[in-house]
């Protein structure tokens, strides 16, 4: 693969996290009718256990409103608060997801 | 000879006991391997009766763990492995905890006074000749201690005999018909009461099966209800709103013949959702310190129905001066059982709500019917709900104002978009202090179910709020309900 051919890719991929990190932000700031603050906290920090408490009953919450948008499953043996608290880890998983299926 | 909930246990040979994960466990291996991990127990050189904590997700190994401590004859104290090492060293120093069963995971929180029996290990390692049945029949011997929440800051440690065990393991096994054909999945947790007594005790009891989770996700618990055929599915509201919006009209469901909610009140409009689905819910009530004390029969939900109350079980409703209300009218509930607790833990010359004539005095408001139905209106206390595990605002705000640079906090429950009721903080600041502070500083403190999840910082505090039930106010002024 030549050089401009994997910019090109790495570009795309960076393009669709970007989206679907914009995605899990709206989702996000919906679900928990997050204010200003700590959305724009959220945005820049990137992780969403500094703006609320990342209990169980999130993760299922969120949990199900992602899996019912990106239309994807996640695997239990993988899921956890640290996961759903990292957006950018979050998103790339996303991104796996929708790829294989 | 054992007592009666043991014997009924072990009788029961090779039937299948639990399914963990692609696991199956007979009674038979289940007996084995408690009979390892007791023997590994008595070199404790415990007390009899003494207690000993398990941190364990459900899972056959907390099924083992829970055989082994009642084999000993130990008191058992499942508590939850979301606690932090601060929860943990409070309860342990309340209970006089010397032993811990757990798994690898756990272990790190357990602080280095206390011995550690890594289960994982004791099974492996387990060499020699079964030690027979150790624990001798005494019905008043304290069984088990579960952990509540209190209303001044500290978890209260619920104290009940085997005879209040196996008293309300009769009662509802009438109440639900339980038989050995039965198969159990849950998703409670084992350190609930309602997770212990008809999640991990009732189908054992039965001789029936069970199929774990160590944590609740709707589809892979979906995908469980219909591979593993359960007959009796057991969650609350939370669980069952997850459910709903999983489960399809097309799903064959039908092998489940009781699904139980259980923690808190199932919303209506969820009921009537689940009923399209051909899933009848019937409502559970009960607590720590009373076991469970009705379950509805899954007709059309009254909001707040519950049920009659279990056969042996007395309830009546009171006013303020402790007279019985007239019939339909509302009052706070108490009640009178076998099952009843014997205590708390650590509180000798603390007052325990009880009547002279052996009523326990619930916090729960209710009405009854002419048939003896009864529907919850309301509680008496500031308690928080959080999807069945009640959370106490005062350990919340108690660990707040121990944060440097707060001056006033308060905590209480409100209702988020789901109509759940979730954490709310008010917090008056002495410096800059961002969220993520609050968080991180609770986070090392309290159990991930008691950390707020919506934190506000204001300029004051009214007074009049602080130390009393903020409800009325607080619905004018911070949109509770």
């Amino acid at each position: 693969m030549g050089h401009v051919e994997r910019e090109t890719q790495v570009t795309d991929k960076m393009t669709v996290l970007d989206d679907i990190h914009e995605v899990i932000l709206g989702i996000i700031a919906k679900r928990l009718s997050l204010e200003k603050e700590p959305l724009e906290q959220l945005r820049v920090g990137g992780r969403l256990d500094r703006v609320t408490a990342v209990d169980s009953l999130l993760m299922v919450e969120l949990v199900l409103l992602l899996e019912e948008h990106f239309e994807i499953r996640f695997d239990p043996e993988h899921i956890d608060a640290e996961m759903i608290s990292d957006l950018d880890r979050l998103a790339e998983f996303i991104a796996d997801a929708r790829s294989v299926s | 000879m054992l007592d009666p909930v043991l014997q009924s246990i072990f009788n029961q040979d090779d039937r299948l006991a639990v399914i963990d994960r692609d696991q199956s466990f007979s009674f038979f291996s289940l007996q084995r391997s408690s009979r390892m991990l007791a023997k590994r127990l008595k070199h404790l050189k415990l007390r009899h009766g003494e207690r000993i904590a398990v941190l364990l997700p459900n899972s056959m190994h907390a099924v083992v763990a829970f055989l082994a401590v009642a084999h000993t004859g130990y008191s058992y104290l499942p508590l939850s492995i979301d606690l932090k090492f601060a929860e943990l060293q409070s309860i342990f120093r309340k209970c006089g905890v010397r032993a811990v069963i757990c798994c690898a995971s756990t272990s790190a929180l357990v602080p280095e006074t206390v011995q550690v029996v890594e289960l994982d290990k004791v099974l492996d390692d387990a060499k020699g000749d079964l030690p027979e049945c150790l624990q001798k029949p005494d019905p008043e011997r304290e069984f088990v201690c579960l952990s509540t929440s209190g209303s001044s800051g500290d978890p209260r440690i619920v104290a009940r005999t085997a005879a209040a065990i196996y008293a309300n393991l009769r009662q509802v096994t009438a109440g639900l018909q339980v038989t050995a054909e039965d198969r159990f999945l849950s998703v409670v947790p084992f350190w609930h009461a309602n997770g212990f007594s008809n999640c991990l005790l009732l189908p054992l009891f039965c001789g029936a099966s069970i199929v774990t989770m160590d944590r609740f996700l709707p589809h892979p618990m979906l995908d469980l209800i219909l591979d593993k055929k359960p007959t009796m599915v057991i969650g609350s509201p939370f669980v069952f709103r997850a459910l709903a919006q999983v489960v399809e009209p097309h799903y064959r469901l039908d092998h489940v013949r009781t699904w139980i909610s259980s923690g808190a009140a199932l919303p209506v409009e969820l009921d009537k959702k689940l009923r399209s689905l051909n899933i009848r819910v019937r409502q559970l009530y009960g607590s720590s310190e009373t076991g469970t004390i009705s379950i509805s029969f899954g007709d059309q939900l009254q909001a707040g129905s519950v049920g009659k109350p279990l056969q042996g079980v007395r309830v009546r409703l009171v006013d303020g001066n402790n007279k019985e209300v007239a019939q339909g009218h509302a009052g706070k509930i108490q009640v009178s059982s076998p099952a009843l607790f014997s205590g708390y833990v650590g509180e000798l010359g603390n007052e325990i709500p009880m009547t002279e004539d052996g009523f326990y005095c619930m916090e729960d408001l209710g009405t009854q019917d002419i048939e003896g139905n009864l529907a919850l209106t309301g509680r008496n206390d500031a308690m928080i709900n959080v999807s069945g595990v009640k959370v106490d605002p005062v350990e919340i705000q108690q660990v707040l104002m121990s944060m440097p640079g707060i001056a006033q906090a308060l905590a209480f429950g409100t209702k988020d978009a789901n109509g759940l009721e979730m954490i709310k903080v008010l917090l008056v600041a002495e410096s800059k202090i961002s969220t993520e502070d609050v968080l991180h500083y609770c986070r090392n403190r309290l159990a991930e179910y008691k950390l707020p999840r919506s934190i506000e910082m204001v300029k004051d505090i009214p007074q009049e709020l602080m130390g009393k039930s903020p409800r009325k106010l607080l619905e004018n002024e911070y949109g509770i309900s």
